[in-house]
């Protein structure tokens, strides 16, 4: 990296109130480059509010939200994602009546280069930018193992299948900074075990910096370099796996008092 | 015998003689199938649109402001109307694009009313008494223009423009995560909706004898609306195999004297199809989707072929 690097994602004092109730309060979170971060906690914690908060679904209430040093707070949904910030979901949200190929092509939008006359007279822009989209969705759906699938229809694949769709979705925008959002909710021990080897592999060869959002314990504590425990919308721990399993104030937000 | 013949002989030229209005009722279809199909959004004063489109070019062939020749003065109000129609379009999309559901189905309902009872009184364009229009247009460039407007809709829905107007009917939220602007789909969306009805107007100008506001009413968009759930909401083939056969059905009535049960038999026709197939005839399925016809060809054929040398990494 070059000299003083900023933090990739860096949020301060970020909070927001739905009605009355302070739903996330006071979350500094940071994503240096090349990180993958988890963020973890009880459920209704906050997490995918946070995760809304980032990506301009909700508008924070308090707080500011950095992305590579600029300010990110306010900015609708799609620019964010044009700035380098791309996420899946909890409840998988596919194009679920376009096939698996399609859902990957229309991700790469924004690499299309020609507009509606192109597209009508199917000038060589046209042809030049579809052979080139085609051939980026099939090396991503290939890398996922979900290239015998392009034609399927995305709402009939199996569950887990789903859920790396959606990753390679999102990863198709070519983000700096990927937010995964239990992305091995429903998967099998077997496909937890391919998912934590494709977390490590975005890293190192798509470039991205991962906060991840999991329940499952062993697949955070593999693959998370940092971790940020939330409950009732606060963060009550930060620190690398090893601390985190052992700190007290954790173990009791999940177990209850004793 | 001969009367098989005979039947088969006026059910020919029945067919003949609507060819002109089954054109322009295809346009028709395939515009609102883009607004409401594959966008998604829910239009239902299309023939709005339509009389925007139809006095528009009524107004220049019959007043002829430039004393053109007529094919100049054609081309003109076919221009104008897909112009004046989509900048209608445009006006009613500014406010409607942050919209949903049954309020764009509201505004788009109440510019159609609006649209129909102005023409009911400017006398400018002949008031309730409609006017007489030149007959400029043939057949043959009726589905001319119906040629080109299919292969308009073809290559928007197979374009990646196509694609991210699919997906924001999908999915919304996901569509706008991987960056896509929902308003301004939505506004090219209606605006390519609505130039396609002005098109469809300009050629039923041009074809028909008269046009009268009457021709425009309420009764106008749900039969353009039938055709698009009919043939399956989105399916571009399913919506024009549709059109042909309701603008058919009224015609063929007539010929074995049972026009007066016209309405019982769509009632009961639409009836059937929600009972039986909901979804339309196609869905949301394409003719070459059928095995059949798969086996031959689909959409994306060509780039196959030239993705012929790709290497995929494994």
């Amino acid at each position: 990296m070059t000299t003083t690097t900023a933090p990739l994602l860096k949020t301060t004092g970020m909070g927001i109130n739905f009605g009355g109730l302070k739903a996330v309060d006071e979350v500094n979170l940071q994503v240096d480059p090349g990180e993958i971060v988890g963020l973890i906690g009880p459920n209704g914690a906050g997490k995918t509010t946070c995760f809304n908060m980032i990506t301009g679904v909700y508008k924070p209430s308090r707080g500011s939200i950095e992305l590579a040093g600029a300010r990110i707070d306010g900015k609708s949904t799609p620019s964010i994602n044009h700035l380098g910030i791309a996420r899946t979901f909890q409840n998988i949200r596919l194009f679920r009546q376009l096939t698996v190929l399609d859902n990957v092509r229309v991700a790469l939008h924004r690499q299309a280069g020609y507009g509606l006359l192109g597209a009508l007279l199917r000038l060589s822009p046209y042809r030049r930018a579809e052979v080139s989209m085609r051939q980026r969705a099939e090396y991503l759906l290939d890398v996922f193992g979900l290239a015998e699938r392009r034609w399927d229809r995305a709402g009939d694949l199996p569950y887990g299948e789903q859920r790396k769709l959606e990753v390679v979705r999102a990863l198709a925008t070519e983000p700096k900074l990927l937010l995964l959002d239990e992305p091995a909710a429903g998967m099998n021990p077997q496909e937890t075990a391919t998912l934590t080897a494709l977390i490590q592999r975005l890293r190192q060869e798509f470039k991205v910096s991962v906060l991840l959002i999991e329940h499952d314990m062993s697949l955070v504590m593999k693959v998370c370099d940092r971790i940020y425990v939330l409950d009732y919308g606060k963060e009550i721990a930060r620190g690398t796996p090893p601390e985190i399993q052992s700190n007290q104030q954790v173990i009791k937000a999940y177990l209850g008092e004793a | 015998m001969t009367s098989v013949i005979e039947f088969f002989t006026s059910l020919g030229s029945t067919i003949f003689s609507s060819l002109d209005l089954i054109g322009v009722y295809v346009i028709l279809a395939l515009g609102l199938n883009l607004i409401n199909g594959m966008a998604g959004m829910f239009s239902i004063g299309h023939a709005g649109f339509w009389a925007v489109g139809a006095y528009t070019a009524a107004a220049i062939t019959v007043h002829d402001p430039l004393s053109t020749p007529w094919p100049v003065t054609l081309a003109l109000s076919i221009i104008a109307a897909i112009a004046v129609t989509g900048f209608a379009g445009l006006v009613l999309a500014l406010p409607c694009s942050r919209l949903a559901g049954d309020y764009l189905a509201i505004a788009t309902l109440g510019f159609s009313i609006i649209v129909v009872s102005l023409l009911y009184n400017l006398d400018f364009v002949g008031a309730a008494t409609g006017l007489s229009t030149p007959t400029y247009v043939s057949k043959g460039f009726i589905w001319l223009m119906v040629a080109l407007s299919l292969l308009f809709y073809y290559r928007l829905q197979y374009s990646n423009l196509g694609r991210t107007i699919l997906a924001l009917r999908e999915d919304e939220i996901a569509a706008q995560s991987i960056g896509v602007n929902r308003v301004r789909l939505k506004i090219l969306v209606l605006v390519l909706g609505a130039g396609m009805a002005g098109l469809a107007g300009a050629l039923f100008a041009n074809s028909a004898t008269y046009i009268n506001p009457a021709g425009f009413e309420f009764d106008q968009s749900i039969k353009i609306l039938t055709m698009v759930v009919l043939g399956g909401l989105g399916s571009l083939t399913g919506v024009v195999l549709a059109a042909v056969l309701l603008t058919l059905l009224p015609e063929v009535l007539r010929l074995v004297n049972l026009a007066d049960y016209q309405m019982l038999v769509f009632s009961v026709l639409l009836i059937v199809m929600v009972l039986v197939r909901p979804q339309g005839i196609l869905g949301r399925k394409e003719l070459w989707d059928l095995p059949l016809l798969r086996r031959y060809w689909r959409p994306s054929g060509p780039l196959r072929v030239a993705l012929g040398s790709v290497e995929v990494k494994s």
